[in-house]
């Protein structure tokens, strides 16, 4: 049965929401790990179901699947929390630059396979507007295509186009900047 | 450049193939069913407006799903056939021994585990055999022997060791400290929140973590409980104060999902069956004895289940364990043996004899690892 048959049953019979949660509770767990770590996951993953259940009335019923509604309610959870997510991109690129033996320096390259680029990489992100970042990163990092993303972040397709676009050109750009090419990681040459 | 060289660098760089710890999961849907306990009451603010005739047959249709659902729950056997009905009446006519101390439910079962429960439970075992004592009653002594595919035999009792069969090596564990954790409830920084200090065992101080004003409830009246765990995040180790279900929680929920690992499994089904959250589906056999198929409906917790039973006994012989994203993703539990076996004859087979040429490892992330090959999905 599709995600909205539960959330309008949900309306009468909350419990049933706990469906939701059985289905979904995992991925926006990963992508909210991997957008801020897990203690930040830990924390918002929980809370994004709680704000969905107490948000469930304006569902849309015609989305047969909840996961772009929660995919947003996750992304403007993180947005809340900004700051701390801005911080942990600049410390993985001050991290992995400098190599120093902490712990995010640690946690910095476990993650990073393409371990050079990884500095350049959370620069240009953090850099990005938190509009732009967002329609990237749930691009990236979920499994929703652009309408899936157009009704995450509450804007129209035309205009998530636009946004992938110039986060896209300035990811390109800033990592020029640093003279890594893209292409070197995927073993093609830059057309550039 | 590639089209997606960008988003593959941006996924390298942020790549993390961890999954959420099981007290992540248990926190996070203890949070979620406080928030619908506490708004049990209160009806959402407002419907959005459907206006176009499309959006008002959708929600007819929903509603005729729901209403379907609560009929069918009120009465279990209206729609069903002749012929269910009378596999319900010989239900209730079957005679169960209540579970007992004296007694030992002796199990042993195959499984296949299907791709989203290998996900779920953070495991490469795709197939595993699996044989258990388990005594029925305090103190609920048990021994089970885990084969799973590939990989060495394990036996692992209810003092959190484990035995490597096949290496010869004992993993103890460690144990969650005994009974209940000492706490205080305080005030929270901000209202409607409370502050749940907890006083770590063996002198480590204490742990403070915010809980809302349902937790706290919950907690006062007894449907939940603080509990210690043992958790492992890939990394460490260490003791956690949760708050976990109570054990009347954890009943009502079993009335939902018959265990076949207790002895009260056939009750419990039919329990299921009465309540109209399953039904008795069709007579089939299952590799040439007779089985009634019984299929759980609507299921509140927990995923859809088809039941093999045998019609005499409503011993299980079989359970298909239903993924949520796809009816193909299916974890199949065979029984080929389950049967109840006097504690006075065979205590034996509860004792977990290591061999004194064993060879004895501490290290807790061996004991994780041979922890993580014995998830069976029962």
């Amino acid at each position: 049965m599709p995600d909205r048959t539960f959330i309008a049953r949900s309306l009468d019979d909350g419990r049933e929401f706990a469906t939701v949660f059985d289905r979904h509770y995992e991925r926006i767990w990963r992508y909210l790990n991997r957008r801020a770590g897990q203690a930040v996951a830990d924390d918002l993953a929980g809370e994004t179901f709680v704000r969905a259940f107490a948000a469930r009335a304006g569902y849309d019923l015609e989305q047969r699947d909840a996961r772009p509604w929660l995919y947003g309610i996750a992304t403007n959870l993180l947005r809340e929390r900004s700051r701390s997510e801005s911080r942990r991109l600049r410390a993985y690129a001050r991290a992995a630059e400098s190599g120093v033996g902490s712990d995010v320096a640690e946690e910095a390259q476990r993650r990073v396979d393409a371990a050079a680029l990884a500095p350049a990489v959370a620069a240009a992100l953090a850099e990005l507007t938190p509009n732009d970042r967002d329609a990237l990163l749930l691009l990236a990092l979920s499994d929703l295509d652009y309408g899936g993303i157009a009704v995450a972040t509450g804007a129209p397709v035309g205009t998530v186009r636009s946004r992938l676009h110039r986060a896209r050109r300035h990811m390109r750009l800033g990592l020029e900047k640093t003279k890594f090419d893209l292409g070197d990681l995927t073993g093609e040459r830059s057309r550039t | 450049m590639r089209i997606d060289a960008d988003l593959d660098l941006i996924r390298e760089t942020l790549s993390d193939e961890r999954g959420p710890s099981l007290p992540a999961i248990m926190e996070a849907r203890a949070t979620l069913l406080e928030a619908i306990d506490a708004g049990a009451g209160a009806k959402p603010a407002s419907r959005r407006r459907r206006p176009s005739a499309r959006r008002v047959g959708l929600a007819c249709a929903l509603a005729a799903i729901a209403a379907l659902a609560i009929v069918s729950r009120l009465l279990p056997t209206a729609t069903q056939s002749a012929w269910a009905k009378q596999a319900l009446r010989r239900a209730a006519a079957v005679v169960i021994p209540p579970p007992s101390p004296r007694t030992i439910l002796h199990v042993a079962l195959t499984a296949t585990l299907s791709p989203l429960a290998q996900r779920a439970s953070h495991t490469t075992v795709s197939s595993l055999s699996e044989e258990a004592w388990l005594q029925q009653g305090p103190p609920w002594a048990a021994r089970t022997v885990v084969h799973p595919a590939g990989g060495p035999i394990l036996e692992e009792n209810n003092q959190a060791q484990i035995y490597d069969m096949t290496g010869n090596e004992l993993y103890p564990g460690t144990r969650a400290p005994s009974g209940k954790p000492r706490y205080t409830l305080l005030a929270g920084a901000k209202p409607g929140t409370f502050r749940l200090r907890v006083k770590l065992p063996d002198g480590g101080g204490y742990t403070t973590s915010t809980v809302t004003a349902a937790t706290v409830r919950s907690i006062r009246d007894r449907s939940d409980q603080v509990a210690w765990a043992v958790a492992w995040n890939g990394h460490r180790q260490r003791i956690l104060a949760l708050v976990v279900p109570s054990l009347r929680q954890l009943r009502q929920l079993s009335a939902q999902q018959p265990a076949p690992t207790s002895a009260s499994f056939a009750q419990e089904l039919r329990a299921l069956l009465y309540s109209g959250n399953a039904r008795v589906t069709r007579a089939t056999t299952d590799a040439g004895k007779p089985a009634i198929e019984i299929a759980s409906v609507h299921p509140e917790s927990g995923p859809r289940i088809t039941y093999y039973v045998d019609p005499k006994t409503y011993a299980p012989i079989e359970l298909d364990i239903f993924g949520y994203d796809s009816p193909k993703d299916v974890t199949r539990v065979h029984f080929t043996t389950y049967q109840t076996l006097s504690l006075a004859g065979h205590q034996r087979l509860l004792r977990f004899a290591v061999p004194s040429s064993a060879s004895v490892d501490h290290t807790p992330a061996d004991y994780w690892k041979a922890a993580g090959l014995m998830n069976s999905p029962l």
